[in-house]
């Protein structure tokens, strides 16, 4: 069970997105993902792939404009 | 009262109902000023009036002297598309400025700009030799049942494709 | 959805970090709703029609903030990410407004003797210019991250970055609209006219037709979503 930490600030759409993608292909099921952004366009687009894929998230506001995404990665026996 | 700000001005809004919404603005727009909504345009108008500042004047045969849109006593600053245009800012500001979320957000570094200035060049360019960006030629274009909009639709999803491919290679 | 064990992560961070308790922004928030109506007032008084153009647009871009509307997204998700929610919600767009477009164009027309120049909506021309146009438009809001609706709400929200891509935006649009317009205009632009759909269809068949391929359009884009695995 690891933890992974990806840090998108400043980063513009869609790269948070794409970054968090390439990172969850080399986890684990069961392991965390942890994104910072301050983008909050990417929250919505994450959530809508993250729902897609079948993994688990939340995320909170940790300042002004500036949130923390959690992912725990689900793999699916399909 | 605070459930109810959590879900109208905090939690963002389905887009389903954000297009509804956008498309009855966009008539309102229509039926009260004669002209849907564009953007491109106002900000050709603000470049020629700083061009003027600069005491640039020969604007023969440019789009505006051929195609106009100016109606009688608007200038380059005020005029329809550049009133609507700040507007759009300042709209947005009040939006983020309720939901608790107005940051100053820095650049990270010299790729973005060189990005940034490459694709701001490329769409004004685009939208001005192709009457119209993804509001005036797509989103206003193609309700008004002109061709030009779904050709420009199609071509914008083309040059989409396009760079999605140099922002998959050189940006992620 | 969430879990247990980020519900659990979620708290652990929290007492890590101490969320910063965020300055409340309302106090702005009025000040710029006052200054909003004074420049609505003051636009008003400069021309009747005027009064309504900064409202909407106002609505305009805090439906576009509140929603994280972005039309650069519609197209770029299902080609990076494959997902279409964006894509779908402006095809629904463009279905609702093609219907009031066409109930105003049939109101304000005499339907069987108009000319082009009567027809309320962005009538504009179509050639090669439109193609050349739209594709460069489609690789620059790509790659800049956003389209002209999108680098306005980005200024608004604070981006520093898009206050570079809107200057970049008007220089490109000096370039080609004063500078080289006559080469384009001579090379495609120059004698031709608007292609007015139900000019061509008829009022009512142009209507179902692009109402059809909208409907489509819409379902080809959700299935798309399905089968894509990304």
């Amino acid at each position: 069970m690891k933890e992974e930490f990806l840090d998108c600030m400043h980063e513009a759409c869609p790269i948070p997105l794409l970054k968090a993608l390439k990172k969850l292909e080399q986890m684990k099921a069961g392991d965390l993902l942890i994104m910072k952004t301050d983008h909050n366009c990417s929250i919505t687009n994450v959530i809508e792939w993250v729902d897609k894929q079948g993994h688990k998230m939340d995320y909170i506001e940790i300042g002004k404009g500036e949130w923390e995404i959690y992912i725990e990665k689900v793999v699916s026996d399909e | 009262m605070n459930k109810l700000y959590e879900i109208v001005l905090k939690t963002p809004w389905p887009y389903w109902i954000a297009g509804i919404i956008l498309s009855l603005l966009n008539i309102f727009l229509l039926i009260t000023t004669g002209s849907p909504w564009r953007v491109t345009s106002g900000f050709l108008y603000w470049g020629m009036g700083f061009l003027e500042k600069l005491g640039y004047s020969d604007f023969t045969g440019s789009y505006i002297e051929l195609y106009g849109g100016l109606t009688a006593g608007e200038t380059f600053l005020l005029n329809t598309v550049s009133i609507l245009n700040v507007a759009v800012i300042a709209g947005a500001l009040l939006s983020v400025l309720i939901s608790n979320e107005f940051k100053w957000k820095k650049i990270k570094n010299a790729k973005q700009v060189a990005f940034g200035i490459t694709g701001g060049l490329l769409m004004g360019y685009g939208a001005i030799i192709a009457f119209g960006c993804n509001i005036g030629a797509f989103f206003s274009g193609i309700p008004s049942f002109s061709l030009h909009g779904w050709v420009f639709g199609g071509s914008m999803v083309v040059g989409g494709v396009i760079g999605s491919k140099i922002l998959m290679r050189y940006m992620v | 959805m969430t879990s247990e064990r980020i519900e659990a992560l979620k708290r652990r961070r929290k007492e890590e970090r101490e969320v910063i308790k965020s300055t409340n922004q309302s106090p702005h928030a009025w000040i710029l709703l006052v200054i909003i109506l004074m420049v609505s007032m003051a636009l008003f008084l400069n021309q009747s029609f005027y009064m309504w153009i900064f409202p909407i647009g106002i609505l305009l871009g805090f439906t576009l903030e509140r929603s994280r509307f972005c039309f650069t997204a519609s197209i770029r998700n299902p080609l990076t990410i494959g997902t279409t929610k964006l894509l779908q919600a402006v095809i629904l767009a463009l279905m609702v407004s093609t219907v009031f477009f066409f109930i105003l164009q049939v109101q304000t027309l005499d339907v069987g003797n108009f000319q082009l120049s009567e027809v309320p909506g962005n009538l504009r021309p179509l050639g090669w210019n439109t193609v050349i146009g739209g594709v460069l438009f489609g690789v620059g809001m790509i790659i800049a991250g956003g389209c002209a609706s999108g680098t306005l709400v980005r200024v608004g929200e604070g981006f520093t970055l898009q206050i570079v891509v809107l200057v970049a935006f008007i220089a490109g649009a000096i370039l080609a609209g004063v500078f080289h317009y006559p080469f384009w205009y001579d090379l495609f632009i120059e004698g031709r006219e608007a292609i007015y759909l139900p000019e061509i269809f008829g009022f009512i068949p142009a209507l179902l037709l692009q109402l059809a391929v909208l409907g489509i359009l819409y379902v080809a884009a959700r299935s798309f979503a399905k089968r894509k695995k990304i």
